[in-house]
């Protein structure tokens, strides 16, 4: 029933007010996802009675006091972050890469399964490892180590890594691996100089999922860590405890600790979505 | 070279073999074992393995702070005590309140929100940038910010605007606790479900869409007919990918309502933390961990059939 004049104009496109009105909400829409963030990094910049003053204060004199004392208690948190997800995105790749590609790469009716399986690993609700982790964490004296933390980690990432890579690794042409064999490549040399080359955005983007997901862990990281080790998602709780009075403060001490996982996020984002994706939807 | 999928398959193990012997010793199938082999063994044992260990737990008393007492072995008491209760009840309907919650919030929202990002505008690249970022954000600081920046009663954001229209003891936080907790969820779940079905709503051809609306289709129409329909696969994978993380949410809880007032707030990922890690009880915490996965299963596989259809049927 619609009009003949409309729908004939050839890929019709909205009308001028339409299109504003509609960037208008996703502005809107901005405002209202982003604003908290916003407003918490605003807060770090203030004195603790500015942060508190009503109506909110846009405008003020910016002090980098809070950042002062929030660095004190941050370094040590911050670098036990650093290792833990470091050392456990590596064991993550070191891993999962070469599984991926030995999924990707060996024909077995088995491999579309196997992928599969992997991921219905993340189906186990942590809950339902909680207690036998802390059980034997305990007894092996691991809590409040890095190591506790480094080994649940990779048992959680190194689903995502097998993934997500084979994924990526699939649509690699079949061309350029076949002639590298006939020329007489090993494994290795294949998997080091040709997939790995190949794939390495996609190696980029699961890495950095692996940062965010590790980065930000707080059930098994609040359980198998207490003073020593903490990291900054165990020290946010913390803080909000013990400084939850000095609201400026803490919100410097925040803003430094969503630093990392946020920079990473920003500089992965399409990448993220197509290995997430791809396979996923048939 | 038109060769069929299974036998360029078929072929590759086959050429796979002759280099093999030829270059080294291994067969095809070794080299894909010793490749494959680590990441499987690893994940077995971090996590298969201690779920075992759960259900052996979860048939012992066992205290862990107070050796005194002993580990015996209770048989199913820890499942009758801890989980026909109706608190457990109650909780576990919360669990379930929450993730369906928070899950219609992200599929409506980030349909939303992909519909006004798949056109050309100003600062479309920021603006999507700005969308995502919260789910690059802690859980713990989610619930930092619900808790103090937006919500405090007496210094929220939110609170003071409410207050401007003249409403008093605005408390969300201990008022509506579950609801709460289910924005916290759907604010920093929200971006991947919007980044999901953007992906799918960019794959659409352009000239699906303008032939529908040469065929006198208008805009709603073109939405029912030619984009739900291709978006339905993104929304399963997206679904069942969000529900089980969504399930476990535990962070937001933690800071943002401790899981009260009471327990209105919790779930079950929560009250086994509670019950094992702040009560020591490791035999009954079990038993909630082993109930918490079977129901996960319950509601995913629910998911993944109701999905299938639905997918079925449109296409």
């Amino acid at each position: 029933m619609s009009s003949v004049p409309a729908s004939s104009k050839r890929g019709s496109r909205p009308t001028p007010w339409v299109h504003y009105l509609q960037n208008a909400v996703l502005y809107l829409a901005v405002v209202v996802i982003f604003g908290p963030i916003f407003w918490l990094i605003l807060t770090g910049f203030k004195t603790d009675s500015a942060a508190y003053t009503l109506p909110p204060q846009i405008f003020f004199t910016p002090t980098l006091e809070q950042y002062a004392s929030a660095l004190q208690s941050f370094w040590g948190p911050f670098f036990n972050s650093l290792f833990i997800v470091g050392t456990s995105t590596l064991i993550c790749l070191l891993l999962g890469v070469p599984a991926a590609f030995a999924l990707s790469y060996f024909y077995s009716p088995r491999n579309e399964s196997i992928v599969f399986w992997f991921i219905t690993t993340k189906a186990l609700p942590l809950a339902a490892v909680l207690t036998p982790l802390f059980v034997i964490f305990r007894s092996l004296r691991l809590l409040d180590t890095p190591w506790a933390l480094i080994i649940v980690f990779t048992g959680m990432n190194t689903p995502i890594v097998v993934w997500m890579m084979y994924q990526f690794m699939k649509d690699l042409p079949r061309g350029i691996m076949e002639a590298a064999q006939v020329d007489g490549v090993n494994l290795f040399q294949m998997l080091w100089r040709i997939v790995i080359p190949l794939t390495r955005a996609g190696i980029a983007s699961t890495a950095m999922l692996c940062v965010i997901f590790s980065w930000n862990e707080f059930l098994f990281s609040v359980s198998f860590t207490a003073i020593e080790w903490q990291p900054l998602s165990v020290a946010v709780a913390a803080q909000q405890t013990s400084r939850g009075q000095f609201w400026a403060q803490l919100s410097a001490f925040t803003t430094l600790a969503i630093l990392v996982p946020v920079i990473v996020g920003w500089l992965t984002q399409k990448q993220l979505v197509r290995g997430l994706t791809t396979g996923a939807v048939k | 070279m038109a060769v069929s999928e299974n036998m360029s398959g078929t072929k590759r193990a086959a050429s796979g073999t002759g280099a093999g012997t030829r270059k080294a010793p291994a067969s095809p199938e070794a080299q894909r074992r010793s490749l494959l082999y680590p990441a499987l063994i690893v994940v077995i044992l971090i996590t298969q393995i201690p779920f075992l260990l759960t259900i052996y737990l979860s048939l012992q008393s066992w205290n862990i702070i107070r050796p005194d007492l002993g580990r015996t072995f209770v048989g199913l008491s820890n499942y009758g005590r801890e989980i026909f209760t109706a608190e457990f009840g109650t909780i576990m309907l919360q669990t379930i309140a929450l993730a369906a919650m928070a899950l219609v919030i992200c599929c409506l929202v980030g349909l939303g929100l992909a519909l006004l990002l798949n056109r050309k505008f100003f600062a479309k690249g920021l603006v999507q940038t700005l969308l995502v970022t919260p789910f690059f954000i802690m859980p713990t600081v989610t619930g930092l910010i619900w808790k103090n920046e937006l919500f405090s009663p007496n210094f929220g954001l939110v609170t003071w605007f409410v207050g401007l229209f003249g409403i008093e003891g605005f408390n969300p936080m201990a008022q509506i606790p579950l609801i709460m907790v289910a924005t916290m969820v759907a604010w920093q779940w929200e971006p991947l479900f919007m980044l999901v079905l953007l992906a799918g709503l960019s794959a659409i051809a352009e000239e699906e869409k303008e032939a529908a609306q040469l065929d006198g289709c208008n805009r709603f129409d073109v939405f029912r007919y030619v984009e739900l329909p291709h978006l339905l696969p993104y929304y399963r994978m997206v679904i069942l990918l969000g529900s089980i993380f969504i399930l476990q949410v535990f962070g937001e809880i933690y800071v943002g309502t401790a899981g009260g007032p009471g327990t209105s707030s919790m779930n079950l990922q929560y009250l086994t933390f509670q019950t094992g890690l702040v009560g020591w009880q490791v035999g009954a915490a079990s038993a909630i961990g082993v109930v918490t996965l079977v129901l996960t299963l319950v509601i995913l596989t629910g998911l993944l059939r109701t999905m299938n259809a639905v997918v079925k049927e449109e296409a």
